[in-house]
């Protein structure tokens, strides 16, 4: 026979019992911090992310840790506004809490804004443009006008002749019109002579590097953006020998590119940190739709390396991102 | 009678709202959907092959946007060669709602969690590149696999070396022994294709009429870098004796490449598959005597074209001829200077 002491720990034990359940197998006495996903959209102005790789590496890692739901949208003809702003306003009916957008030209985004078309917090990618209208707007990316300067210098430094190739694609895009000026800036007021070459896309491109090679052997060729550099760098590896080139210099953190540069046929490469650019702008996003304050990142981290600096810990680091 | 007629009255306003509901229901069925999200898990994101086929995907997605005006989110995601990673994703895909994934397996005998999970989430799932167990692919009929027949691929590669030995053996035979020196360049062990394609590649050789003599062989796992560490070693081993590289894809054709290049050595003809973009390069620059191409315009059309198919719960295009209603093979050609 069970004495009453005995019956009282029972039932005191079943409560125990019961309040445990409940706190850790239910809603009902702890609640759970219900987890807000937000849908933010990056859109590009390039067809491809061939030059994305690492961004959105940083920006996968930023939607895991902040629960953000993150599309990645190319634009079906390269550097077309029409098409930009068209998915702008697509996302944005979509649903989306927030855009990252790498213009292809911003003051049609801010004509957007002051239209009152377009009402999501902005993060803009590498551009100066400021917003006019009272959008929410943030800005992130490199110094390509600063990166300019120091390609620059680095070729005045490794360069014995006066005279360099400009190569580029027609209709340049913003980013590589501020690096062509860096450069030329520095180089100009020392007395060389600037050429500048241009192509429609590929083979375009791969004939001018031909063409400069006839035109002059041992040319330098400082090329303005990563398609440019590749197909030079490609053309110049199929070439035979006796076509040898003074150097190659340019922009960009591809895999291609970083292969070309080990093998010695460029010899000078701008290199971002694409990763933190694409971690920090979903941070960004995120952070203007929760209404929080949003960190200043003036201009990320940038640098123009040679061959010897490929396997520097630190450049690593920006190069290969441990996702 | 009161009561008769007020459990009438409930009755029909019962059977009322069911037909609203089924109504609706069936309405957004039989509608196309205007938006589809698309889950793509990739076995490993720096395989060139896989890499250039999620170009292609892509390139899909925006022409299936403009051609019908059905918004597509391809969410790709690199699975870094580990198969719980790609659970996860798996399950991320599932709870961020997609319509349909496309799955590049990194086990392909261990299909079979992931399958489990999107039965029960009613996703269907087009594998592609490593096909899983058959036992795996029958457990569902929406379960489909696009990919190369590997043999067809292996007597390609093999005919290519057979036409170059029958034009010219010296090409080949470069110290004139009337043997052809080979290295053998394997991928990994566990993929249906490894094996078949060495197999049958070799057994070209044979069949064509070429003389082969093997003096080694090892698994590089599809990898540049690991093929170019054996190339190295084995150029040290057998100086001035290898005379041909097989190798299981143009990776690991370009490691070797690599090596000879460090090695300063001279007289080695390479053989691959896949005809990725730097393969074809070295194609064009003389450097691999051949690759085989795939189509990854075509591979990476049937992949989108199941999927999207599958995401409307529309039948898959005739066009497209699949083997038992779930396997697609590509077509392979010759490429060759």
């Amino acid at each position: 026979m069970m004495t009453r002491k005995e019956k009282v720990l029972w039932i005191l034990y079943g409560i125990v019992l019961i309040l445990l359940f409940l706190l850790s197998s239910t809603n009902l006495i702890i609640k759970e911090k219900e987890t807000q996903i937000y849908g933010i959209s990056v859109i590009i102005e390039d067809t491809s992310d061939d030059n994305y790789v690492n961004f959105r590496k940083g920006m996968d890692r930023a939607a895991m840790e902040l629960h953000a739901d993150v599309s990645f949208i190319t634009l079906y003809d390269k550097g077309s506004r029409s098409q930009q702003e068209e998915l702008i306003l697509r996302e944005q009916q979509d649903g989306c809490r927030a855009l990252i957008v790498s213009p292809v030209n911003a003051e049609d985004i801010f004509k957007m804004q002051e239209d009152k078309r377009l009402s999501v917090p902005l993060v803009l990618l590498n551009s100066e443009a400021v917003a006019a209208g009272d959008g929410a707007t943030e800005r992130i990316g490199f110094d390509y006008y600063h990166m300019g300067q120091e390609l620059g210098a680095q070729i005045r430094k490794e360069q014995q002749g006066k005279r360099l190739y400009i190569l580029g694609r027609q209709d340049p895009d913003p980013v590589s019109i501020r690096f062509q000026d860096g450069i030329l800036n520095v180089l100009e007021p020392e007395g060389y002579q600037v050429l500048f070459r241009n192509g429609r896309g590929g083979e375009d491109l791969k004939a001018a590097v031909r063409k400069i090679l006839q035109e002059e052997k041992q040319a330098v060729i400082a090329a303005l953006d990563p398609v440019s550099l590749t197909e030079a760098a490609q053309q110049l590896s199929e070439m035979e020998p006796d076509f040898e080139v003074g150097g190659l210099y340019g922009r960009g953190t591809t895999v291609r590119l970083l292969n070309y540069l080990d093998k010695g046929v460029i010899q000078g490469l701008c290199i971002t940190d694409d990763f933190s650019a694409g971690y920090l702008s979903v941070r960004m996003a995120v952070d203007m739709v929760e209404n929080r304050f949003v960190e200043d990142h003036d201009y990320l981290k940038s640098q123009c390396i040679s061959r010897k600096d490929l396997h520097d810990e630190e450049y690593e680091k920006m190069l290969y991102p441990i996702e | 009678m009161k009561r008769k007629s007020k459990i009438t009255i409930w009755l029909l306003a019962g059977l009322c709202g069911l037909l609203l509901l089924t109504g609706c229901d069936s309405k957004e069925k039989e509608g196309e959907k205007k938006m589809l999200r698309i889950g793509v898990s990739l076995y490993r994101g720096d395989d060139t092959f896989i890499n250039n086929i999620r170009g292609e995907l892509e390139n899909c997605a925006k022409e299936y946007e403009k051609e019908h005006g059905v918004k597509v989110t391809l969410d790709i995601q690199d699975a870094k060669g580990s198969q719980n990673t790609q659970n996860n994703q798996v399950e991320r895909f599932i709870s961020l709602g997609c319509d349909v994934l496309c799955i590049n397996p990194v086990d392909r005998t261990a299909a079979s969690a992931m399958i489990e999970k999107v039965m029960t989430a009613e996703i269907p799932v087009v594998f592609f590149n490593r096909q899983p167990v058959e036992e795996d692919m029958d457990r569902w009929d929406q379960l489909y696999y696009v990919g190369v027949v590997a043999r067809e691929s292996a007597v390609l590669q093999g005919s290519i070396v057979v036409d170059r030995y029958r034009e010219d053996p010296k090409s080949l035979d470069r110290n004139g022994d009337g043997v052809v020196s080979y290295v053998l360049l394997e991928g990994e062990s566990s993929h249906q294709d490894s094996l078949i394609r060495t197999e049958w590649s070799i057994q070209t050789l044979k069949d064509g009429g070429v003389p082969i003599e093997k003096i080694t062989g090892g698994i590089a796992n599809w990898e540049r870098s690991q093929a170019s560490a054996l190339m190295e070693q084995w150029l040290e081993q057998y100086p001035d004796t290898i005379e041909l590289v097989v190798c299981n894809n143009d990776d690991m054709a370009l490691g070797a490449i690599d090596a000879i290049e460090r090695a300063k050595a001279s007289g080695i003809s390479l053989v691959g598959i896949d005809a990725t973009t730097p393969g074809l390069e070295a194609v064009r620059s003389g450097k691999l005597m051949g690759t085989v191409s795939s189509d990854k315009e075509q591979y990476a059309g049937a992949i989108f074209t199941i999927a999207a198919a599958a995401a409307q719960k529309e039948p898959v295009p005739e066009e497209l001829s699949l083997e038992e209603g779930k396997y697609y093979w590509s077509r392979q050609e010759i490429i060759v200077k």
